[in-house]
């Protein structure tokens, strides 16, 4: 390669402006494209542009660019982390929430949007990344400021659009991000099984959003419901065969865009991690020769979050909070460096964007 | 090879002809649409590629028209043919921009994407020869509101 470069002509050509778009779309790290508005006038229109950063937006969720967003509980400071290689590299650091909602309980999170809880009816949409928010009053429930039952976000490719699903007791309200609105309905199904638990982290893919929970007198009974958002339906999952045969007492992630259980039952040294393809549940591996994070490893120990690109798992303890990687090519298992900033807590994978909702009452942070 | 391969000559702005099979050539979606539309006589000019350029894309196009090439194989090879000087990746860049090829296109676009991302404003502008056309007050006022960028 390099004999050839000699034989081109040395004058770099002007790219054009539509191939500046091009390229613009592509850059993977909001950071640098927020940086960037400052190269020209043009430049800052481009990204300023709604219709480019949903562009953007899309670009990288198709190509399954999520980043690891983390807290560091101490300090209250966000950061995110590259997926792309095991290193795990800063992309940025020195987030923070607005100080008014410092107080806020993180609920949950989808394609780089956060739902946050505040005081009272109140919600916070925030986007890490370019640091906009957005406060929501939901009309409905009072129930003393307390969390929902279950909550969640998922996206409804039918209407392009994101929405909030919060659920209490027998009803749920939802939020079309777009619309700015809220509707309330209530639960036809499954009614009895919200009503002493909370399922707050909803694990949202492809249009749906799915919670499980334990049975509280048989720690080995557990249940998948899920909310359809082409019907708004809550329905239940059938528990998965291998899990009704086996003790099998696990927890719930996204792996690839496809419901995760991972576990294993209580004598074996074995983690498997089991996906689900075309409404069928499919053994993707077995992570044995781990003994010591094997053992109690779902109950006590770590929480299994992303694969990154190179196929490898993120895993963070409960309690220590250390992150490890494994690599299942060599059946590896390895702390991360960056488990050296103890209270460091993986809050989900997220999406480095943009996009951020725009309605009438836009805020900014002061 | 079979005997109903057609080939088509492709002349480039410096005058140099490629004798390529079509069923390589209308990875172009440009020479494609000609094809298609019978408007090829003998001699397809190029006229905004030069011969080093399209040596380079013809080198793609064969590799990824080979039968029985593994995906690592193609992957190493992609990823060896964007490690070029800026100045190859801008004019292979406007080479597929004019023959529509949008796999190559896009794969350029992204190696542009990934080198510039570290990039200051400064350095973009020189990289793409832009004009700061910020007045200081403006250009100061964009960068405040971005501040935490610059960290």
């Amino acid at each position: 390669m390099a004999k050839n470069k000699s034989d081109f002509d040395e004058v770099t050509c002007i790219l054009p402006t539509d191939i500046q778009y091009l390229i613009l779309i592509k850059v993977p790290i909001v950071k640098s494209l927020l940086r960037f508005k400052s190269v020209s006038k043009s430049w800052n229109v481009i990204i300023s542009d709604n219709e480019f950063k949903k562009i953007h937006h899309d670009e990288s969720k198709a190509l399954g660019r999520a980043k690891l967003l983390l807290l560091k509980q101490s300090t209250y400071e966000f950061g995110f982390r590259e997926l792309e290689t095991s290193q795990l590299d800063i992309i940025a650091k020195g987030i923070f929430l607005p100080r008014k909602f410092r107080k806020a309980i993180i609920l949950c999170s989808c394609d780089g949007l956060v739902l946050l809880k505040n005081l009272y009816k109140t919600y916070v949409l925030w986007n890490p990344s370019t640091r906009e928010y957005k406060t929501l009053s939901c009309p409905y429930f009072s129930y003393n400021g307390k969390v929902p039952n279950a909550c969640g976000i998922f996206y409804d490719s039918s209407v392009d659009d994101y929405k909030i699903i919060l659920i209490y007791k027998s009803s749920y309200a939802m939020y079309s991000l777009k619309n700015d609105c809220w509707t309330k309905s209530s639960i036809s199904h499954v009614v009895h099984l919200l009503h002493d638990c909370s399922l707050c982290d909803g694990i949202s893919i492809r249009g749906c959003v799915y919670w499980m929970y334990y049975d509280n007198l048989d720690e080995r009974n557990f249940t998948i419901i899920y909310f359809d958002g082409k019907s708004d339906e809550l329905k239940e999952l059938p528990t998965p065969i291998f899990a009704r045969e086996n003790n099998f007492f696990g927890l719930m992630t996204n792996i690839k865009d496809c419901l995760s259980l991972y576990g294993g039952n209580s004598p074996s040294l074995v983690l498997e991690i089991w996906i689900m393809e075309r409404d069928e549940w499919k053994l993707l591996m077995n992570v044995c020769n781990l003994p010591t994070i094997c053992k109690t490893f779902i109950k006590d120990a770590a929480q299994l979050f992303c694969c990154t690109k190179n196929g490898e798992f993120v895993f963070q303890e409960w309690i220590a909070s250390r992150l490890f990687i494994y690599d299942p090519r060599q059946q590896l298992l390895t702390e991360s460096q960056i488990s050296n900033h103890r209270n460091l807590r993986v809050i989900s994978t997220c999406l480095d964007t943009l996009y951020f909702p725009v309605s009438k009452s836009r805020e900014r942070e002061r | 090879m079979s005997s109903s391969t057609k080939f088509l000559t492709l002349k480039t702005c410096d005058d140099k002809k490629f004798v390529l099979d079509e069923a390589i050539a209308v990875r172009s979606q440009t020479i494609k649409n000609m094809v298609e539309d019978d408007c090829v006589s003998n001699v397809i000019p190029l006229p905004n590629v030069n011969s080093k350029t399209m040596t380079k894309v013809i080198e793609y196009w064969k590799k990824h028209s080979e039968e029985g090439v593994s995906k690592d194989v193609l992957m190493d090879f992609d990823k060896a043919f964007v490690k070029v000087h800026h100045s190859i990746l801008h004019a292979l860049i406007l080479a597929a921009n004019f023959l529509n090829d949008k796999e190559i296109l896009d794969m350029m676009c992204q190696e542009v994407a990934d080198r510039i991302k570290g990039k200051t404003p400064e350095e973009i502008r020189k990289e793409f020869d832009i004009k700061n056309d910020f007045t200081p007050e403006e250009e100061e006022e964009i960068r405040k509101e971005n501040a935490w960028a610059f960290e």
